[in-house]
């Protein structure tokens, strides 16, 4: 055996193992073309292999001359793959040129058949032989050029330039990667069919004297191309690794963060699930999941909605979001939220479903939680959005705003409020917006809210902010308060008709302290009268002596009146009015009230007065009559006394009080009975109704004040009340 | 017009002191005013009165006190009470305790000076 006879070969089968190795990447991807074209290129440098080995063992000139005819039909082939290759490969090279050595290596083998013994020989002379080393010899080719073989020369010389062009091409374009690879392919290419095309030229027009071996050069072509789609491989394999390690992580992170994976193809029966994906349905790992096992473990209040949600999305649907319950084995309820996608084909055809699964059973226990704790409140509670609308209420504000759930919830919160308050509501709902905070509404302010009938009742609301992945949501609640504020009325008014009572019972026992009051300028004016009328008749000289009992009956009138005023303030029935009051001001005036009683009783006050008290809240008759309460109380302990002698004190109370109290002399109050003197109808006056002190107590509650005995009074009784200081 | 009398006016306020005064001057008479009983029981040995008007609501010493005391003092002295307590016991005990006549406030000027008149001549006379 020759070494020609085992290289030729070897070289057509490494070319024909390369192209089967490319022509099987084509049939898998189906899309790179340029693996096809390899193939071909490869296939015809095998055959071309074949051809060159028969030929260089062939002393016959005519079966020489006939091999190499049949050799331009896989050469042709091969350099019209190669120039697509470049083009599809690069997108690079003069598609010009690209057809134009294509045309003429198709033409050129028309000539090839037609002229002379094949394109390069019209006629072959004579074959010889030439020995080479290794005791090996080859035959070369004598004969008459064919002129045709031109226009190919020209052909081969086109697509050296475009292989050139298409490298510069590549290089501007400034992807290293790319550069290299341009170089490698085109610059091989060019240099072996340079060196394979340099060496035909010569030995066609008998310059060299040698065989055709343009074989090896293709095997230098090919040795660069391989290079190239290998590293593709390559490539593809280190892309492969990355792509697993990503899907490891992926798959690593989404069961750390308990997501499961799902994919279903439509055109199956099955869908593929993840380890943790088959956890949260409760699924075996060995066993397949259909959609018929899916389906069967949705809960079955939800089964026929995901059913209808699902055949929706497979309809129209690009990406999709559910939420639904499981009822797993045993009878456990799990809450799962579905994110998925639909694959479409070209035709918009549903392929696959796909997309994460996530157990929010915890959240959902939380939301059900709140709704429970919102339905169970005894207010109406009223859960609103950032737009304002109605998200959730309760049965409480059903019964409140006589709306059907259902008519309140999506609408917006206005639809509650009296048209009146409609448009200045939206603005204060932003904002609050702006500022929010857990506080009582409208503070100060009358609010009031509207029924269905079209009613407004008086409300309540206080407001709190609540974050949510929906967005800053507030929760009102909201209480009825008209009921209560016609209770409170009721109360104000009966206190006010007790107080009136009460001062009119007092009144009584003032009676004579009044007339006395009355008496005392009555007598005064009618004895001036009288005085005067005796006076002018006894003559003009005494007329200086009347003008001033006329000015003392002007000025006793006045006192009269002044009398009558105050009996007028103490019985008029009137609601609490509070003020500010000098309480040093209403101990003088209850004593000026009562002067002349307790001149008649003979008893003595002593005052221990603040000298620059603050001024308490309040209104001035309620609180006289407290004082004259106390005061006429003080006065009736003591009655029979060799001693008669009270003390009345202002001092600062405990906290923003004033703190009045009044001592007396007299027998003080049983212990057993000090918790008890300011009820009504406890009395220890033989003749008393016992309203006085529980009228007291009454007034200075409904000022925010307190009144107490002081169980530690040695010597009689002593009453402490406390009165809020006025605001200054 | 009767005899000008020396007369004792006890009230503690100015205003009906002044007025009273005014009006016993009109009418005729001479008038001392007191604005307590003490007052009155301090001058009472200096001092030859006809009569005395006398308040009951006093400060200090009461009027029925001054009544007793002047009662005592000089016996045949007639104190006419002016009192506004209409209260039928008052006037019981103030004629009890001697007094010459008890009048209500607002006094009539021509009760009163009757009043006067009767209690300053002829027999005293003070069956109740």
């Amino acid at each position: 055996m020759k070494w020609i006879d085992i290289v030729w070969p070897m070289m057509g089968a490494a070319s024909l193992t390369l192209g089967l190795i490319q022509l099987f990447i084509w049939v898998h991807t189906r899309r790179q073309l340029e693996h096809l074209l390899f193939f071909a290129t490869c296939v015809g440098v095998a055959v071309l292999a074949i051809l060159e080995l028969l030929a260089l063992r062939s002393p016959d000139p005519i079966r020489f001359g006939a091999l190499v005819r049949a050799g331009h039909v896989p050469l042709a082939m091969v350099l019209v793959s190669l120039v697509w290759i470049v083009r599809v490969r690069f997108r690079a090279g003069s598609l010009w040129l690209a057809y134009a050595v294509t045309a003429i290596r198709a033409l050129s083998l028309i000539p090839n058949f037609l002229t002379g013994v094949n394109l390069n020989f019209l006629v072959i002379s004579e074959v010889r032989r030439i020995e080479l080393v290794g005791g090996e010899h080859m035959y070369a080719p004598i004969g008459v050029m064919n002129p045709w073989i031109i226009p190919a020369e020209i052909g081969n010389a086109a697509l050296v330039v475009f292989l050139v062009g298409a490298a510069f091409e590549v290089w501007r374009r400034g992807d290293s990667d790319e550069r290299t690879r341009a170089l490698w392919v085109c610059g091989s290419m060019a240099a072996f069919l340079l060196l394979s095309f340099g060496s035909a030229l010569l030995i066609t027009h008998g310059v060299l004297h040698m065989p055709y071996v343009v074989n090896a050069a293709f095997l230098g072509v090919m040795a660069g191309m391989s290079y190239d789609l290998g590293g593709e491989v390559v490539q593809s394999a280190k892309t492969a690794k990355r792509l697993r390690e990503t899907e490891q992580r992926v798959q690593l992170a989404a069961e750390a963060a308990g997501l499961g994976f799902f994919r279903r193809e439509l055109g199956g029966d099955r869908i593929w699930v993840n380890d943790t994906g088959l956890a949260l349905y409760d699924f075996d790992r060995d066993r397949p999941v259909t959609p018929a096992d899916l389906f069967e473990r949705i809960h079955p209040e939800d089964r026929e909605r995901i059913k209808r949600e699902t055949a929706r999305s497979i309809e129209r649907d690009t990406a999709f979001e559910r939420e639904y319950r499981l009822l797993l084995p045993g009878g456990r309820v799990r809450w799962l939220a579905v994110r998925g996608q639909v694959e479409r084909d070209q035709a918009g055809q549903a392929a696959a479903l796909y997309g994460v699964v996530l157990d929010v059973s915890a959240r959902r226990l939380d939301e059900q939680r709140f709704r429970v704790a919102v339905e169970a409140a005894p207010s109406a509670m009223l859960l609103v959005d950032a737009a304002g609308h109605i998200v959730l209420v309760n049965a409480e504000a059903e019964r409140l705003f006589g709306y059907a759930r259902d008519a309140m919830i999506g609408q917006g919160i206005e639809l509650l409020l009296p048209e009146s308050l409609r448009g200045m509501h939206q603005g204060q709902r932003m904002r609050y917006q702006g500022e929010p905070s857990a506080r009582v509404m409208g503070a100060g302010r009358d609010l009031t809210a509207r029924r269905q009938d079209g009613t407004i009742v008086r409300v309540e609301i206080s407001l709190s902010p609540i974050e949510s992945p929906e967005g800053a949501l507030v929760l009102a609640s909201v209480t009825d308060i008209s009921e209560r504020m016609r209770r409170d009325q009721e109360a104000a008014q009966q206190r006010d008709q007790l107080a009136h009572l009460s001062r009119v019972a007092t009144l009584g026992e003032l009676s004579g302290s009044l007339a006395h009051e009355l008496n005392q300028p009555l007598t005064a004016i009618l004895s001036n009268a009288q005085a005067a009328i005796r006076l002018m008749a006894r003559g003009a000289e005494h007329q200086g002596e009347v003008l001033d009992a006329l000015q003392d009956i002007v000025d006793d009138d006045k006192r009269a009146g002044e009398v009558i005023q105050r009996l007028r303030a103490m019985l008029r029935k009137e609601p609490l009015a509070a003020r500010a009051l000098d309480p040093n001001a209403l101990v003088h005036e209850v004593l000026r009230l009562y002067r002349s009683d307790l001149l008649n009783r003979g008893v003595e006050v002593e005052l221990a007065l603040h000298p620059d008290p603050p001024e308490i809240q309040g209104d001035r008759v309620q609180l006289l009559q407290v004082l004259l309460n106390l005061l006429i109380n003080a006065c009736d302990a003591m009655h029979g006394l060799a001693v008669r002698r009270i003390r009345l004190s202002s001092e600062p109370g405990s906290g923003a009080t004033m703190r009045l109290s009044i001592r007396d002399c007299g027998p003080g109050i049983d212990p057993a009975r000090i918790e008890r003197v300011f009820d009504a109808f406890v009395t220890t006056k033989r003749e008393g109704m016992g309203l006085g002190l529980a009228v007291c107590r009454t007034i200075v509650e409904a000022h925010g004040g307190r009144i107490w005995a002081d169980p530690a009074a040695a010597g009689g009784a002593c009453i402490h009340m406390e009165l809020p200081l006025a605001e200054s | 017009m009767s005899t000008s009398r020396l007369i004792a006016l006890v009230d503690d306020e100015f205003a009906v002191r002044r007025a009273l005064w005014r009006l016993l001057r009109a009418s005729g008479h001479r008038v001392e005013t007191f604005e307590t009983a003490e007052a009155l029981l301090h001058a009472l040995p200096e001092r030859a009165f006809d009569c005395v008007l006398l308040d009951l609501r006093l400060p200090g010493l009461s009027g029925f006190e001054a009544l007793y005391r002047i009662e005592a003092r000089v016996g045949a002295l007639p104190v006419i009470v002016i009192t506004g307590d209409e209260c039928p016991e008052v006037r019981a005990r103030v004629l009890a305790a001697r007094a010459a006549d008890c009048l209500l406030k607002p006094v009539d000027a021509a009760a009163l000076l009757a009043s006067i008149e009767r209690a300053t001549s002829g027999p005293v006379d003070r069956a109740a």
